[in-house]
């Protein structure tokens, strides 16, 4: 016999599966077009998609679970030495990262759901947009998560539109696609603000004033999914240092610890207060360790988002990250 | 000032938001992505060709269209495996991606791929798309109770395999 709770579990870990599946799926790199090649190219001359490129593996939004853990995990590691493993239910603390350097990951009561019902739940969701964008030099789509946070400003991770050239496009929760340009890229703290001719949202407003164990919300475009809001609770916040986006050079962030489910395509979305203002950035979910992730603080992206919020000309979005 | 792209308005930009995701779904499905590339690629060939009026959100149509021609290709047992997927031991995923998953998700996988195929559809658009019951329903002109019971007998399947192998 099965019992209830064995097919309940059995359906979250179905779930659970097929995010880590598809995950690798959009990361990895096999053949995409193949002996069909043909077919699509004549779809691409007359619907004007390059499609060679456009099948190309994503292998970026590994950033989430893989790439921005990564670009987490490794600055830890870099200045730290090397994850411990995963965390080890039952004391308050536990110790993710050894050597030098005490960068440890606490823990905090799980998420409350009823957050969700906030306003600020419901007031972002016109404010939270999808991204995407071709990366022809690598071959590759990048997609991930943004929100409004000056008139036709929004604001998002740098890794989420590194070498994009074409196709850069933002998305909100109706629907409505709009042409988008990147007009300021900073590849050290991870941020990038795209101006958005004719999308006008009211912006979104930071906060610097939030706490541990505060209630919080992820908001943004999870994997094939629509817009979708997950409870989180913020841990702590932790001084990190190591490089940039490009694995080069040194950069010391001011991060969240958070707990709560952080899926691929959230990344650059907001964290937001009950309130429905903006605590952080989305950036990363820790490997190994369920349930926790990682944004930057409003506090860390307030610079970049100052300088970007007025910004009209475009600007290089470099490479592609190594992800 | 006319910035704003109606999706509906342009297959390259419906192409380029939803391809990559039409073969993960594909791909679940007949456990070969391969063929779920190809199959996506008929969808979007058919449409360009009849000039498919899309009003609003496409993304239901292309989703049951993508799971119909599923259906059509396991039918035609058109499902050769292909690339490196014969090896991996839980399709669709090539034995290179397979070892970037824990052991716990692998197994996951592998219960997926034996199972009927009926069953897997309906398990993939419950609990990979998070589709509803009622959704569910009325992508597969079938009864919201033939969907619980599918799912349900779907799951049940998966719990006993995974007792097995655990």
């Amino acid at each position: 016999m099965t019992s209830q709770d064995e097919i309940t579990r059995t359906a979250d870990r179905l779930k659970d599966a097929f995010g880590a599946a598809a995950d690798v799926m959009m990361a990895g790199d096999g053949p995409v077009w193949g002996a069909t090649a043909d077919v699509i190219t004549s779809v691409d001359k007359l619907a004007g998609v390059p499609g060679h490129k456009i099948g190309h593996p994503w292998r970026w939004l590994v950033p989430l679970t893989a790439a921005a853990a990564v670009a987490v995990i490794a600055l830890v590691t870099v200045l730290v030495g090397r994850p411990a493993g995963n965390a080890v239910a039952g004391g308050p603390f536990t110790q993710v990262f050894s050597g030098v350097g005490k960068t440890q990951l606490v823990n905090v009561p799980a998420p409350d759901p009823a957050v969700l019902t906030s306003p600020g739940a419901q007031a972002a969701e016109s404010r939270v947009v999808k991204i995407q964008g071709t990366a022809p030099e690598c071959g590759r789509n990048i997609e991930g998560s943004g929100f409004v946070y000056a008139p036709q400003h929004v604001i998002t991770n740098a890794h989420i539109v590194a070498g994009v050239t074409q196709r850069q496009t933002v998305t909100t929760a109706g629907g409505v696609t709009y042409r988008a340009q990147v007009v300021f890229y900073d590849p050290r703290t991870d941020i990038a603000v795209l101006d958005v001719p004719g999308l006008n949202v009211t912006p979104l407003r930071f906060s610097t004033q939030a706490n541990p164990g505060d209630d919080a919300e992820v908001a943004g475009y999870p994997l094939d999914h629509p817009f979708t809001v997950a409870p989180a609770r913020i841990a702590q916040a932790l001084r990190v240092e190591g490089p940039d986006i490009y694995g080069s050079g040194h950069v010391a962030r001011e991060i969240y610890q958070i707990r709560g489910i952080v899926r691929p395509g959230n990344s650059g979305g907001p964290l937001l207060t009950s309130a429905g203002t903006v605590s952080g950035v989305v950036l990363a979910s820790a490997a190994g360790v369920r349930d926790t992730a990682f944004a930057l603080t409003a506090s860390e992206v307030q610079a970049d988002a100052s300088a970007g919020a007025s910004a009209r000309m475009p600007v290089s979005t470099q490479g592609c990250t190594l992800g | 000032m006319k910035p704003t792209l109606r999706p509906a308005e342009d297959l390259g930009e419906v192409f380029h938001a939803h391809q990559a995701g039409l073969v993960r779904l594909a791909a679940f499905i007949l456990g070969d992505r391969g063929t779920a590339e190809d199959v996506v690629q008929d969808v979007f060939v058919r449409m360009h060709q009849r000039g498919h009026p899309m009003d609003g959100d496409p993304l239901p149509y292309l989703r049951a269209a993508v799971v119909n021609s599923c259906r059509s290709a396991l039918r035609r047992r058109l499902l050769i495996r292909r690339h490196a997927e014969k090896d991996s031991p839980c399709p669709p995923l090539t034995a290179e991606e397979a070892a970037m998953l824990s052991e716990d998700r692998r197994q996951v996988l592998a219960a997926l791929a034996a199972l009927p195929s009926r069953r897997r559809e309906v398990l993939v658009l419950r609990f990979y798309l998070e589709l509803s019951e009622a959704e569910i329903a009325a992508m597969l002109g079938i009864s919201r109770g033939t969907v619980k019971s599918t799912t349900a007998r779907g799951l049940a399947a998966l719990a006993r395999a995974l007792k097995e192998t655990s």
